[in-house]
């Protein structure tokens, strides 16, 4: 598969598994139904610990994105698509959250980032045209 | 230990089944001295130990029946040739896996017919791993495993380990001090400082609790209300800012920063490099 960790970054990296995962199966790549690398094959290709790998797929089956299935292999959840859009929004939330603190501490009143807020999409538009 | 020096002193280690652990520390810091007195190699003159549940001085034989043992230099039976040293090995242990070493002696594409002080010092160390894991261990010790091998050596290795892990469970402790292959393949991480081991973390918490916060303050803040806040352990004052690490609570730790009104501020990650620096180094380790 096409996983790449970086074992010197800060984030751990049963959770950059666990993020390369989610992000495939919320872009499309990996399709419900689809097979992904069982934790030995996934370990020897990227030469990192099993147990990393296990504790990135319990963390992606709890969260109802992957399914194992015993002696058969993994896959990609079936109701994924419900559920990465809940991700989705709960991603975009917290980026909302931190620039409202950000904004808080600068100073700004409510109209004025509302303001600034349309005035980034209007620019954006032009720019992604 | 070593006549009037104590190379390993009250050292306190454990080391959970199932795990990889990566043993650090600089040279001379007592690595090998603390897996010479758990195999036995070394006679302990205080305190006491425990591998797989046998004590390191009464149950030392059980031991090195469960355990493989890579030493740092693996200077074996030099004068026999590479077939004969893994008879030689299968003759001493009940539960050897003839097919497991006849795979990793193709797999290392190590030549059987040679006699091993031909053998590069790669291939010792290879070789010396085969048969290591010819026992099918439940503990894998290995001392510097990977000193002297070119980065593909150092790769084929571990793939080789981390299969025997997936496969069987077993539990790896090995020292070394490539930390880039520390952070890959072990999950926790134990850093000994003149015989004492001064550091014991998993590497997810390493990463996921240990940040340093860049912060800059328009009026003088004290460093003793900083050092207050929860999971605060260092403040270092840089120029004009103001480094503040912490264990844990960072969300906490910014909001709290936020009170004092900062002018700037960022979250950096710390890499296992600067912990080792932190804890390992120092004056006259020797």
């Amino acid at each position: 598969m096409w996983f790449h960790v970086d074992p010197a970054s800060g984030v751990p990296i049963y959770l950059q598994i666990f993020n390369q995962v989610k992000r495939a199966s919320a872009s499309g790549l990996l399709k419900p139904g689809d097979q992904i690398s069982s934790v030995r094959e996934l370990a020897l290709e990227l030469t990192v610990n099993p147990n990393t790998i296990a504790k990135a797929y319990q963390e992606l089956e709890r969260e109802g994105i992957i399914k194992t299935v015993r002696g058969v292999g993994t896959f990609i959840a079936e109701n994924v698509v419900k559920l990465v859009h809940v991700e989705r929004v709960k991603v975009l939330t917290a980026a909302i959250d931190k620039v409202l603190v950000e904004a808080h501490h600068l100073g700004f009143a409510e109209e004025e980032l509302k303001d600034l807020f349309e005035a980034r999409i209007k620019d954006w538009k032009v720019k992604v045209r | 230990m070593f006549k009037d020096t104590l190379a390993v002193n009250a050292l306190d280690l454990e080391v959970r089944r199932g795990s990889i652990y990566g043993f650090l520390g600089l040279n001379g810091a007592g690595k090998t001295t603390t897996i010479k007195l758990l195999l036995n190699l070394l006679y302990p003159t205080s305190g006491q130990g425990q591998v797989l549940n046998y004590d390191i001085v009464n149950q030392s034989i059980q031991i090195r029946e469960r355990i493989g043992y890579v030493s740092e230099e693996p200077n074996i039976y030099e004068y026999m040739k590479v077939s004969e040293a893994v008879n030689f090995c299968r003759g001493t242990y009940a539960n050897w896996d003839m097919k497991v070493t006849g795979r990793y002696l193709d797999l290392f594409e190590l030549p059987v017919g040679k006699k091993i002080k031909e053998l590069s010092k790669g291939m010792k160390n290879q070789l010396a791993l085969v048969l290591a894991l010819g026992s099918a261990p439940e503990l894998l010790i290995l001392d510097e495993p990977t000193a002297g091998l070119d980065p593909i050596k150092v790769r084929d290795f571990f793939r080789i380990v981390l299969e025997q892990v997936a496969q069987t469970g077993q539990t790896v402790f090995f020292s070394s001090h490539r930390l880039n292959e520390v952070e890959r393949v072990a999950d926790t991480v134990g850093i000994i400082r003149k015989g004492k081991m001064v550091f014991n973390k998993s590497l997810d918490e390493i990463k996921t609790n240990l940040k340093k916060i860049r912060v800059v303050f328009n009026e003088e803040t004290s460093v003793d209300r900083l050092m207050k806040l929860p999971g605060v352990t260092d403040v270092e004052a840089q120029g004009r800012g103001l480094v503040i690490e912490c264990d844990g609570c960072l969300e906490e730790v910014l909001t709290r920063i936020n009170e004092f009104n900062p002018v700037d501020k960022e979250v950096i990650d710390v890499t296992l490099e600067e912990v080792f620096i932190k804890y390992a180094g120092g004056e006259g380790n020797g």
